[in-house]
Protein backbone atom coordinates (compact mmCIF):
# COMPACT_ATOMS: atom_id res chain seq x y z
CA UNK A 1 0.00 0.00 0.00
CA UNK A 2 2.10 2.61 -1.29
CA UNK A 3 0.26 6.51 -1.39
CA UNK A 4 2.10 9.65 -2.02
CA UNK A 5 4.64 10.45 0.73
CA UNK A 6 5.19 7.01 0.89
CA UNK A 7 9.22 6.25 1.19
CA UNK A 8 10.52 3.62 -0.61
CA UNK A 9 13.88 1.89 -0.27
CA UNK A 10 15.97 1.48 -3.80
CA UNK A 11 16.52 -2.34 -4.92
CA UNK A 12 18.82 -1.48 -7.76
CA UNK A 13 22.57 0.03 -8.29
CA UNK A 14 21.18 3.02 -9.92
CA UNK A 15 22.40 5.33 -7.52
CA UNK A 16 19.23 6.35 -5.57
CA UNK A 17 18.67 5.20 -2.35
CA UNK A 18 15.79 5.96 -1.31
CA UNK A 19 12.77 7.92 -3.03
CA UNK A 20 9.44 9.18 -2.23
CA UNK A 21 6.34 8.27 -3.61
CA UNK A 22 4.51 11.62 -5.02
CA UNK A 23 1.84 10.16 -7.71
CA UNK A 24 0.59 6.56 -8.66
CA UNK A 25 0.31 6.13 -12.22
CA UNK A 26 -2.69 4.52 -13.58
CA UNK A 27 -6.36 5.80 -12.54
CA UNK A 28 -6.93 9.04 -11.58
CA UNK A 29 -7.59 9.70 -7.79
CA UNK A 30 -5.83 5.93 -7.42
CA UNK A 31 -5.08 5.84 -3.10
CA UNK A 32 -2.44 2.89 -3.28
CA UNK A 33 0.00 1.07 -5.29
CA UNK A 34 1.33 -2.54 -4.84
CA UNK A 35 3.66 -4.46 -6.42
CA UNK A 36 3.93 -3.80 -9.76
CA UNK A 37 2.46 -0.36 -10.37
CA UNK A 38 4.74 2.44 -11.74
CA UNK A 39 4.67 5.31 -9.49
CA UNK A 40 6.19 9.19 -9.95
CA UNK A 41 9.03 9.80 -7.27
CA UNK A 42 11.46 11.85 -5.80
CA UNK A 43 15.26 10.87 -5.04
CA UNK A 44 15.31 11.69 -1.38
CA UNK A 45 19.03 10.09 -0.88
CA UNK A 46 21.31 9.47 -3.38
CA UNK A 47 25.01 7.84 -3.56
CA UNK A 48 27.47 10.91 -4.45
CA UNK A 49 28.77 10.68 -7.69
CA UNK A 50 26.02 8.68 -9.41
CA UNK A 51 23.89 9.85 -12.17
CA UNK A 52 20.71 10.47 -10.36
CA UNK A 53 20.73 13.10 -8.03
CA UNK A 54 18.12 14.20 -4.37
CA UNK A 55 15.38 16.05 -5.71
CA UNK A 56 15.30 14.63 -8.83
CA UNK A 57 12.15 12.89 -9.98
CA UNK A 58 11.72 9.80 -11.71
CA UNK A 59 9.20 6.91 -12.69
CA UNK A 60 9.72 3.81 -10.24
CA UNK A 61 8.27 -0.15 -10.30
CA UNK A 62 7.15 -1.28 -7.13
CA UNK A 63 9.25 -4.60 -6.13
CA UNK A 64 8.35 -5.08 -3.07
CA UNK A 65 5.73 -3.87 0.08
CA UNK A 66 5.00 -4.58 3.67
CA UNK A 67 1.86 -4.72 2.53
CA UNK A 68 1.06 -9.01 2.06
CA UNK A 69 0.21 -9.94 -1.73
CA UNK A 70 -1.41 -13.20 -2.10
CA UNK A 71 -1.54 -15.31 -4.58
CA UNK A 72 -4.85 -17.72 -6.19
CA UNK A 73 -2.70 -20.66 -4.62
CA UNK A 74 -2.83 -18.92 -1.08
CA UNK A 75 0.53 -18.16 -1.12
CA UNK A 76 0.75 -14.88 1.05
CA UNK A 77 4.10 -12.92 -0.11
CA UNK A 78 5.28 -9.95 2.85
CA UNK A 79 8.47 -8.45 3.05
CA UNK A 80 10.00 -6.39 5.47
CA UNK A 81 10.04 -3.01 3.45
CA UNK A 82 9.08 -1.42 0.78
CA UNK A 83 11.13 -1.22 -2.69
CA UNK A 84 11.23 -0.28 -6.09
CA UNK A 85 13.39 -0.37 -9.11
CA UNK A 86 14.30 3.00 -10.80
CA UNK A 87 13.18 2.75 -14.40
CA UNK A 88 12.93 5.44 -17.21
CA UNK A 89 10.20 6.53 -19.67
CA UNK A 90 10.83 3.59 -21.95
CA UNK A 91 10.57 1.29 -18.91
CA UNK A 92 14.11 0.22 -18.84
CA UNK A 93 15.52 -0.14 -15.42
CA UNK A 94 18.15 2.55 -14.66
CA UNK A 95 20.47 0.38 -12.81
CA UNK A 96 21.87 -3.00 -14.38
CA UNK A 97 21.34 -5.01 -11.77
CA UNK A 98 18.50 -5.87 -9.05
CA UNK A 99 18.73 -6.55 -5.07
CA UNK A 100 16.99 -9.12 -3.27
CA UNK A 101 14.02 -11.48 -3.94
CA UNK A 102 11.16 -10.05 -6.03
CA UNK A 103 7.66 -11.97 -7.16
CA UNK A 104 7.01 -13.50 -10.47
CA UNK A 105 3.96 -11.13 -10.59
CA UNK A 106 6.16 -8.67 -12.37
CA UNK A 107 6.43 -10.95 -15.58
CA UNK A 108 3.22 -10.85 -16.12
CA UNK A 109 2.95 -7.27 -15.66
CA UNK A 110 5.92 -6.91 -18.44
CA UNK A 111 8.32 -6.43 -16.29
CA UNK A 112 10.22 -9.30 -17.73
CA UNK A 113 13.41 -6.88 -17.80
CA UNK A 114 13.70 -6.15 -14.19
CA UNK A 115 12.88 -9.77 -13.60
CA UNK A 116 15.77 -10.78 -15.69
CA UNK A 117 17.95 -8.94 -14.00
CA UNK A 118 16.83 -9.98 -10.86
CA UNK A 119 18.95 -12.55 -8.60
CA UNK A 120 15.89 -14.84 -7.39
CA UNK A 121 12.45 -14.58 -8.19
CA UNK A 122 10.03 -15.90 -5.77
CA UNK B 1 14.95 -7.07 4.47
CA UNK B 2 13.13 -11.04 4.73
CA UNK B 3 10.04 -12.46 3.12
CA UNK B 4 7.48 -13.95 5.05
CA UNK B 5 5.21 -16.59 3.34
CA UNK B 6 1.71 -17.73 4.87
CA UNK B 7 0.13 -20.71 3.58
CA UNK B 8 -3.70 -21.48 4.41
CA UNK B 9 -4.13 -25.07 3.46
CA UNK B 10 -7.14 -26.07 2.03
CA UNK B 11 -7.43 -29.69 1.75
CA UNK B 12 -4.74 -31.29 -0.13
CA UNK B 13 -1.53 -29.51 -1.46
CA UNK B 14 -1.62 -29.17 -5.29
CA UNK B 15 0.27 -26.73 -5.42
CA UNK B 16 4.22 -27.68 -6.15
CA UNK B 17 6.37 -25.05 -4.55
CA UNK B 18 6.80 -25.35 -1.02
CA UNK B 19 8.08 -28.98 -0.96
CA UNK B 20 11.25 -27.27 0.24
CA UNK B 21 9.98 -24.50 2.21
CA UNK B 22 9.27 -26.80 5.69
CA UNK B 23 12.05 -27.89 6.92
CA UNK B 24 13.96 -24.16 6.64
CA UNK B 25 10.47 -22.43 8.14
CA UNK B 26 11.69 -23.78 11.43
CA UNK B 27 14.75 -21.40 12.01
CA UNK B 28 15.02 -17.52 10.72
CA UNK B 29 16.26 -16.88 7.91
CA UNK B 30 19.55 -15.68 7.88
CA UNK B 31 20.39 -13.54 5.02
CA UNK B 32 17.85 -12.21 3.05
CA UNK B 33 15.42 -14.31 0.90
CA UNK B 34 17.81 -17.10 0.75
CA UNK B 35 15.54 -20.07 1.78
CA UNK B 36 13.28 -19.62 -0.93
CA UNK B 37 14.34 -21.75 -3.66
CA UNK B 38 11.27 -22.41 -5.97
CA UNK B 39 13.43 -24.04 -8.89
CA UNK B 40 11.34 -26.60 -11.04
CA UNK B 41 14.26 -28.58 -11.72
CA UNK B 42 15.58 -28.56 -8.30
CA UNK B 43 12.62 -29.99 -7.22
CA UNK B 44 12.75 -33.03 -9.72
CA UNK B 45 15.58 -34.47 -8.92
CA UNK B 46 14.70 -34.48 -5.25
CA UNK B 47 11.76 -35.98 -4.04
CA UNK B 48 13.21 -35.97 0.08
CA UNK B 49 13.46 -32.96 1.56
CA UNK B 50 12.68 -33.38 5.18
CA UNK B 51 16.67 -34.30 5.60
CA UNK B 52 17.62 -32.13 8.39
CA UNK B 53 18.48 -33.42 12.07
CA UNK B 54 14.83 -33.18 13.02
CA UNK B 55 15.53 -33.12 16.72
CA UNK B 56 17.26 -29.63 16.45
CA UNK B 57 14.39 -28.14 13.89
CA UNK B 58 11.52 -29.51 15.14
CA UNK B 59 11.42 -28.57 18.63
CA UNK B 60 10.75 -24.82 17.28
CA UNK B 61 7.97 -25.16 15.83
CA UNK B 62 5.06 -23.40 17.07
CA UNK B 63 1.73 -22.25 15.92
CA UNK B 64 2.98 -18.67 16.48
CA UNK B 65 6.48 -18.60 13.90
CA UNK B 66 4.98 -21.77 11.85
CA UNK B 67 1.53 -20.98 10.54
CA UNK B 68 1.71 -23.63 8.09
CA UNK B 69 0.10 -27.00 7.91
CA UNK B 70 0.98 -29.68 5.13
CA UNK B 71 -1.12 -31.97 4.42
CA UNK B 72 0.56 -35.35 4.26
CA UNK B 73 -1.48 -37.33 1.81
CA UNK B 74 -4.97 -38.23 1.51
CA UNK B 75 -5.41 -40.10 4.91
CA UNK B 76 -3.25 -38.65 6.70
CA UNK B 77 -5.16 -35.38 6.27
CA UNK B 78 -7.35 -36.14 9.11
CA UNK B 79 -5.43 -36.79 11.71
CA UNK B 80 -2.90 -34.10 10.48
CA UNK B 81 -5.71 -31.44 10.85
CA UNK B 82 -7.31 -32.73 13.92
CA UNK B 83 -4.46 -33.27 16.00
CA UNK B 84 -2.88 -29.17 15.33
CA UNK B 85 -3.74 -28.37 18.78
CA UNK B 86 -1.71 -31.13 20.51
CA UNK B 87 1.69 -31.25 20.51
CA UNK B 88 2.98 -31.09 17.10
CA UNK B 89 6.37 -32.31 17.93
CA UNK B 90 4.36 -35.87 18.70
CA UNK B 91 2.49 -35.29 15.59
CA UNK B 92 5.76 -34.84 13.69
CA UNK B 93 7.58 -37.52 14.58
CA UNK B 94 4.16 -39.82 14.39
CA UNK B 95 4.09 -39.03 11.03
CA UNK B 96 7.74 -39.08 10.08
CA UNK B 97 7.56 -42.77 11.39
CA UNK B 98 4.35 -43.51 9.82
CA UNK B 99 5.46 -41.88 6.34
CA UNK B 100 9.15 -41.68 5.97
CA UNK B 101 10.96 -38.57 5.08
CA UNK B 102 8.99 -38.23 2.25
CA UNK B 103 6.58 -36.09 3.08
CA UNK B 104 4.97 -34.89 -0.21
CA UNK B 105 5.03 -35.92 -3.74
CA UNK B 106 3.68 -33.49 -6.91
CA UNK B 107 1.00 -34.86 -8.83
CA UNK B 108 0.94 -33.57 -11.66
CA UNK B 109 4.97 -34.61 -12.00
CA UNK B 110 6.17 -34.87 -15.41
CA UNK B 111 8.13 -37.86 -16.80
CA UNK B 112 11.53 -36.76 -17.16
CA UNK B 113 11.69 -38.14 -20.82
CA UNK B 114 8.50 -35.61 -21.22
CA UNK B 115 10.77 -33.24 -19.37
CA UNK B 116 13.56 -33.23 -22.16
CA UNK B 117 10.94 -33.14 -24.77
CA UNK B 118 9.76 -29.85 -23.72
CA UNK B 119 13.27 -28.58 -23.80
CA UNK B 120 13.99 -30.21 -27.23
CA UNK B 121 11.10 -27.95 -28.58
CA UNK B 122 11.68 -24.97 -27.17
CA UNK B 123 15.36 -25.62 -28.10
CA UNK B 124 14.25 -26.15 -31.69
CA UNK B 125 12.66 -22.94 -31.21
CA UNK B 126 14.69 -20.75 -29.62
CA UNK B 127 17.19 -21.90 -32.48
CA UNK B 128 15.18 -21.25 -35.03
CA UNK B 129 14.56 -17.86 -33.49
CA UNK B 130 18.31 -17.27 -33.52
CA UNK B 131 18.37 -18.07 -37.23
CA UNK B 132 15.86 -15.57 -38.29
CA UNK B 133 17.81 -13.16 -36.14
CA UNK B 134 20.97 -13.73 -38.35
CA UNK B 135 18.85 -13.48 -41.25
CA UNK B 136 18.07 -9.74 -40.11
CA UNK B 137 21.91 -9.18 -39.46
CA UNK B 138 21.42 -9.01 -35.88
CA UNK B 139 24.90 -9.71 -34.79
CA UNK B 140 26.56 -11.68 -31.68
CA UNK B 141 23.56 -13.36 -31.17
CA UNK B 142 23.98 -15.93 -28.34
CA UNK B 143 21.60 -18.54 -27.13
CA UNK B 144 21.54 -19.37 -23.60
CA UNK B 145 20.68 -22.64 -21.89
CA UNK B 146 19.43 -20.79 -18.09
CA UNK B 147 16.88 -23.57 -17.24
CA UNK B 148 19.48 -24.42 -14.52
CA UNK B 149 19.63 -21.40 -13.48
CA UNK B 150 16.25 -19.66 -12.75
CA UNK B 151 12.90 -21.55 -12.93
CA UNK B 152 11.34 -18.97 -15.05
CA UNK B 153 12.26 -19.37 -18.17
CA UNK B 154 14.44 -21.85 -20.45
CA UNK B 155 16.57 -20.01 -23.03
CA UNK B 156 17.47 -16.80 -22.98
CA UNK B 157 18.53 -15.34 -26.81
CA UNK B 158 20.27 -12.28 -26.75
CA UNK B 159 21.35 -10.77 -29.94
CA UNK B 160 22.73 -6.93 -30.71
CA UNK B 161 21.25 -4.86 -33.45
CA UNK B 162 22.66 -1.84 -34.95
CA UNK B 163 19.52 0.74 -34.91
CA UNK B 164 16.31 1.37 -33.66
CA UNK B 165 14.62 0.24 -37.37
CA UNK B 166 16.71 -2.57 -36.99
CA UNK B 167 15.57 -3.92 -33.94
CA UNK B 168 12.19 -3.06 -35.29
CA UNK B 169 12.68 -5.62 -38.06
CA UNK B 170 14.44 -8.38 -35.82
CA UNK B 171 11.47 -8.08 -33.87
CA UNK B 172 8.93 -8.02 -36.15
CA UNK B 173 10.44 -10.73 -37.91
CA UNK B 174 10.46 -12.83 -35.30
CA UNK B 175 6.85 -11.94 -34.00
CA UNK B 176 5.43 -13.13 -37.21
CA UNK B 177 7.17 -16.43 -37.65
CA UNK B 178 6.77 -17.49 -34.13
CA UNK B 179 3.21 -16.57 -34.85
CA UNK B 180 2.93 -18.41 -38.51
CA UNK B 181 5.14 -21.15 -37.64
CA UNK B 182 4.27 -22.00 -34.27
CA UNK B 183 0.68 -20.31 -33.12
CA UNK B 184 2.80 -18.27 -30.46
CA UNK B 185 2.71 -14.40 -29.62
CA UNK B 186 4.96 -12.96 -27.42
CA UNK B 187 4.41 -11.00 -24.84
CA UNK B 188 7.08 -7.60 -23.74
CA UNK B 189 7.90 -4.53 -25.89
CA UNK B 190 5.96 -3.86 -28.80
CA UNK B 191 7.83 -0.82 -29.86
CA UNK B 192 11.19 -0.98 -30.62
CA UNK B 193 13.01 -0.28 -27.46
CA UNK B 194 16.58 0.09 -26.62
CA UNK B 195 16.65 -2.99 -25.17
CA UNK B 196 13.40 -4.78 -26.79
CA UNK B 197 12.56 -7.96 -25.10
CA UNK B 198 10.08 -10.83 -26.45
CA UNK B 199 8.99 -13.16 -23.69
CA UNK B 200 7.69 -16.64 -25.36
CA UNK B 201 7.25 -18.04 -22.23
CA UNK B 202 9.96 -20.81 -22.18
CA UNK B 203 11.96 -19.11 -24.82
CA UNK B 204 12.90 -15.23 -23.78
CA UNK B 205 14.96 -12.65 -26.93
CA UNK B 206 16.88 -10.05 -25.35
CA UNK B 207 17.61 -7.53 -28.87
CA UNK B 208 19.68 -4.71 -27.52
CA UNK B 209 21.65 -1.70 -29.07
CA UNK B 210 25.74 -2.02 -28.56
CA UNK B 211 25.79 -0.02 -26.28
CA UNK B 212 22.80 -1.28 -23.53
CA UNK B 213 24.66 -4.51 -24.20
CA UNK B 214 27.43 -3.40 -23.00
CA UNK B 215 25.76 -1.40 -20.20
CA UNK B 216 23.53 -4.22 -18.74
CA UNK B 217 26.12 -6.99 -19.40
CA UNK B 218 23.17 -10.31 -19.07
CA UNK B 219 26.01 -12.44 -20.30
CA UNK B 220 27.95 -11.80 -17.76
CA UNK B 221 24.79 -11.97 -15.01
CA UNK B 222 24.14 -15.28 -16.06
CA UNK B 223 27.75 -16.67 -17.16
CA UNK B 224 27.16 -19.84 -15.50
CA UNK B 225 24.58 -20.88 -18.11
CA UNK B 226 25.60 -23.31 -20.95
CA UNK B 227 25.95 -21.05 -24.41
CA UNK B 228 23.97 -23.16 -27.30
CA UNK B 229 26.21 -23.03 -30.28
CA UNK B 230 23.93 -22.09 -33.53
CA UNK B 231 24.74 -24.04 -37.02
CA UNK B 232 24.51 -20.75 -38.95
CA UNK B 233 27.52 -19.58 -36.97
CA UNK B 234 30.57 -20.29 -39.11
CA UNK B 235 28.92 -20.12 -42.41
CA UNK B 236 30.10 -16.65 -43.97
CA UNK B 237 27.35 -14.09 -43.58
CA UNK B 238 26.66 -13.48 -46.99
CA UNK B 239 26.66 -16.95 -49.40
CA UNK B 240 24.38 -16.94 -52.69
Amino acid sequence: MIQPQTHLNVADNSGARELMCIRIIGASNRRYAHIGDVIVAVIKEAVPNTPLERSEVIRAVIVRTCKELKRDNGIIIRYDDNAAVVIDQEGNPKGTRIFGAITRELRQLNFTKIVSLAPEVL
Amino acid sequence: MAVSLTLSVAGTWSSTEFQQLGPKLSHKPRKHFGWICINDHQLLNCKCFWDIPRSTKLKNFSSRDFPLHFAYGKDAEDSSLSNISEDTDEMFDDLFKKYGKVVFKRNDQKAPSAEIDDDAESLSFAVTMAKVASDVKASDIKVLFVKPLVYWTRFFIIATAFSRPQIDAIGSRIRDLAEEKYGRVPSGDSKPNSWTLLDFGDVVIHIFLPEQRAFYNLEEFYGNATSIELPSENQPPFRS
